[in-house]
């Protein structure tokens, strides 16, 4: 067991220690962000109905980020794939559900801690009203950006090909953000847009960060972490049987 | 040498599609041998490590390594081994000592003597001033000194190298040797895939020559060059052009087995070299041709698989 521990670990601490080395991405993808709300967020609260609107984007527009940053490990997956290092990891005497959990957990976390800054932006902008409501609201966070990193994996083993890879993650993106609460609530949505909005677990990462920072919320918070928790194990528990069986042989373009 | 059998092969068969990679390979690797695998690009030796190690699954047929087969229990088969790529396999991003630290870490050193091992390894592969550079900024033969430090480091009980001293200076190459024997000494089991001749011959307790996914030729080295019928090669440089005649000459001597012709140069496998040679150079003589040289040689490496293939290492590598 301590043995599964310590692998573990490793892998999670690799993955860390890899995205802090995208000092870059990391302060322009801050940079996006502040500009985005500051920016973008003050000039279209003064359009919409919706009263204090720039805290409802503030608010969806991190869950957006944390999605973004989440899905970041698919690229990283595809890199080391085309440089071998998928074989080396497989070659390793480690478990391989160990090696995927790791995976997985690693490219969540590390999400957490490369939007930090983002988030403390939020809850600055904002203002935190209950600590406890927002810190349950940020297991749904975490959940999310564990579910979202494996669904990353899932996508990297199914199409060993980073041109495919780079379109399908930029059509996910563009209709999972969409398609959801952050930019806008389900009220707004025409009924068909409002139907799909529900199954998207971005709708309720978004309204649980909502509810978390006191901020109006369409959702039920207990419903949300139900989904995001199986959104989390579906997701990790499809990566883990893909990455064992379509990691091997190779193929990759 | 201790004959327990660390690895078996038993009809470990790989397709990729249509095409047969490695074909139903029956083999027994012992304890605490080096184990030559000789074969030129694409002859099956990588696919057939990648099978062992579990990155690849079989097509057919099963390997065991230590007692566990690589279908069944492949996290177990994996404790047992380590490899060293014939393409490093390293992230672009991270540098030499990362990698390092990290492989230690995985096989189970802790903080300071992770950083002690691998710092002594770097010191002995003459990587460790280039430790913290990132990978993308070493040379092709550094990278190559980074894969073989994984194993170094690793010490495992099956350590397998595939090509682990293609790019590398010559001086590297005889110490990366000395290291692969020591680790021998220590007690791995080591496997060499190589289209080395050179390499294969004075490491290698035993070679098998693999070639189209098929081991060709298995023994030590010096019991594959014995089989070679006649045993010996004459290699005679002339002037050309030489007369159609003279082939069908030398090959009609009783101890004559095989006559190869280049353009310039003609191999002859053969017994008795020293009683048949005079007749050999008489025949020339008479023929006309001008003889350069004439050398005498035990057969190679290149000669068993030549004897075995029917093609060159050289050219097929």
């Amino acid at each position: 067991m301590r043995r599964y521990i310590d692998h573990l670990l490793l892998v999670v601490e690799r993955d860390l220690r890899m995205i802090m080395q995208y000092k870059l991405f990391l302060i322009l993808r801050w940079l996006w962000f502040f500009m985005q709300v500051v920016i973008f967020g003050l000039a279209i609260s003064y359009l919409v109905v919706v009263s204090n609107y720039i805290n409802y984007y503030a608010a969806g527009i991190y869950v957006a980020t944390l999605y973004s940053t989440s899905m970041f490990i698919a690229f990283d997956i595809q890199e080391e794939a085309e440089h071998g290092v998928v074989d080396y990891l497989l070659s390793l005497p480690i478990d391989r559900r160990v090696l995927i959990v790791g995976r997985a957990v690693g490219g969540g976390l590390r999400s957490i801690l490369a939007t930090l800054p983002p988030l403390i932006f939020v809850l600055v902008m904002i203002g935190v009203r209950d600590i406890l409501t927002l810190l349950s609201a940020s297991i749904g966070l975490v959940l999310l950006s564990f579910g979202v990193a494996g669904l990353a994996i899932t996508i990297v083993s199914i199409l060993k090909s980073g041109d495919k890879v780079d379109i399908l993650l930029g059509a996910i993106d563009a209709f999972i953000i969409r398609l959801s609460t952050v930019f806008y609530p389900r009220a707004f949505m025409p009924p068909y847009y409002s139907a799909v909005s529900v199954l998207n677990p971005l709708t309720h990462a978004s309204d649980l960060f909502r509810w978390g920072l006191g901020l109006p919320s369409e959702g039920d918070p207990i419903f949300a972490m139900f989904i995001l928790l199986a959104f989390m194990l579906a997701m990790t528990s499809t990566g883990i049987l893909l990455y064992e069986r379509r990691m091997e042989g190779g193929g990759w373009t | 040498m201790d004959r327990s059998v660390a690895v078996k092969m038993v009809g470990l068969t790989k397709y990729y599609g249509s095409f047969l990679a490695v074909d139903h390979i029956d083999l027994e690797i012992f304890d605490r041998e080096i184990f030559g695998f000789l074969g030129p690009n694409g002859a099956g030796k990588t696919t057939t490590l990648l099978m062992l190690t579990t990155v690849l699954r079989p097509s057919e047929g099963n390997a065991y390594v230590y007692g566990y087969d690589i279908r069944g229990h492949p996290d177990k088969v994996r404790r047992f081994i380590g490899m060293a790529f014939q393409d490093p396999k390293l992230y672009w991003i991270h540098t030499p000592y990362e990698i390092l630290i990290w492989h230690a870490k995985v096989c189970g050193y802790r903080g300071g003597k992770a950083k002690e091992v691998v710092a002594d390894v770097l010191k002995e592969l003459d990587m460790y001033d280039a430790r913290n550079k990132r990978a993308f900024e070493l040379s092709g033969g550094m990278r190559k000194r980074v894969e073989i430090a994984k194993i170094f480091i690793q010490k495992p009980r099956l350590a397998i190298f595939d090509e682990p001293t293609t790019q590398i200076d010559v001086s590297g190459k005889h110490k990366i040797w000395d290291m692969i024997k020591a680790l021998r000494d220590e007690g791995s089991t080591i496997i060499l895939a190589t289209n080395e001749l050179y390499e294969a011959d004075i490491l290698s307790d035993r070679v098998a020559i693999i070639y189209r996914g098929r081991i060709a030729a298995l023994g030590t080295p010096r019991e594959l060059k014995d089989t070679i019928p006649g045993g010996d090669v004459l290699e005679i440089e002339f002037n050309p052009p030489l007369p159609h005649e003279v082939v069908g000459d030398i090959e009609s001597i009783r101890q004559v087995s095989k006559v190869m012709l280049s353009d310039s140069r003609i191999e002859i496998y053969l017994n008795e070299v020293e009683r048949i040679l005079p007749r050999i150079v008489t025949l020339l003589l008479e023929r006309g041709v001008g003889i350069r040289s004439v050398h005498m040689r035990e057969p190679s490496l290149d000669d068993v698989f030549m004897h075995y293939t029917g093609a060159r290492l050289s050219e097929e590598g």
